[in-house]
């Protein structure tokens, strides 16, 4: 580069891009949440059904199930809809409890109507 | 220009952002590569992290227990009391945690890990990216290891 006032000028500029590209990510987020809600909201649950609201490492997952649902049915529907990685075991967990054997339902653990749990990779601790 | 690290940060980031958001933790970005995070253990007391991004994802991020305001870290009154993940030294225990490598911090419980393999050690899990490990952290802080109180 020949004038190196224009490059500066020019990295400015894509450092401003890459910035707002950031921000712009981060607000369709938001708006994709509060629509996703939004929507939820409205709709009325069934009888034994019940709304999820799961914090996954690809964000939130808001999803509406039987209560009769399995746990390992609720974790394989997740791990689809967020893609991720089908080489990781993960687990759900509520509060203290971590939703284990998967084979139980969401019911058998005390879940109704509504609640909000995490969604994490086996074995990634000490 | 923005560094691989700044973009990858950048991007993990929006999930860590939405989870906060619902859930009523605090989020802080504090540059491009640190971000300030703060969430409730079991006993609602509110736990607080400072972390560290350089260098990632060749290296993992640091997380520094630290205060609510962000003003000091690796303090006793910071550090939950625990064990295993939740270490007596005062440091995450996890390949994720640039911390827990002895060669790094001499709090490091493991000097037998390589820090450039953190993504393929076993410990990790798919425990590989930022919103990820706030998660583990968040579910630790509210699972049996935590002995509800603090170091010091």
């Amino acid at each position: 580069m020949e004038n190196p006032g224009e490059l500066e000028k020019i990295e400015t500029q894509l450092d401003d891009a890459l910035a707002g590209l950031k921000a712009a990510k981060v607000l369709e987020a938001e708006a994709e949440h509060e629509v996703e809600e939004a929507l939820h909201e409205l709709h009325e649950l069934k009888a034994h059904e019940i709304l999820l609201k799961i914090a996954t490492p690809k964000g939130l997952f808001v999803g509406i199930f039987r209560e009769s649902t399995t746990v390992a049915t609720v974790i394989e529907t997740v791990v689809e809809k967020k893609d991720l990685s089908r080489k990781d075991t993960f687990e759900l967990v509520h509060g203290e409890t971590v939703l284990q054997p998967v084979s139980r339902t969401l019911e058998s653990f005390g879940l109704k109507r509504k609640a909000d749990l995490e969604l994490v990779a086996q074995g990634s601790g000490v | 220009m923005a560094t691989l690290a700044e973009l990858t940060v950048a991007e993990e980031l929006t999930a860590l952002r939405e989870i906060a958001a619902d859930r009523g933790w605090t989020f802080t970005a504090l540059d491009p590569l640190r971000f300030h995070l703060g969430f409730p253990a079991s006993d609602k007391s509110m736990f607080y992290l400072l972390v560290a991004c350089d260098l990632y994802p060749v290296q993992p991020p640091a997380w520094h227990w630290c205060n609510a305001g962000a003003t000091r870290t690796d303090q006793l009154s910071d550090r939950p009391k625990g064990s295993g993940f939740l270490h007596q030294n005062g440091v995450i225990c996890a390949p994720w945690n640039r911390l827990a490598y002895k060669s790094i911090d001499a709090r490091g419980p493991h000097g037998d890990w390589a820090i450039g393999d953190w993504q393929k050690n076993s410990h990790t899990g798919g425990c590989t990216s930022l919103a990820h490990m706030a998660l583990r952290i968040y579910v630790e802080l509210n699972g049996p290891r935590y002995n509800r109180g603090r170091l010091g």
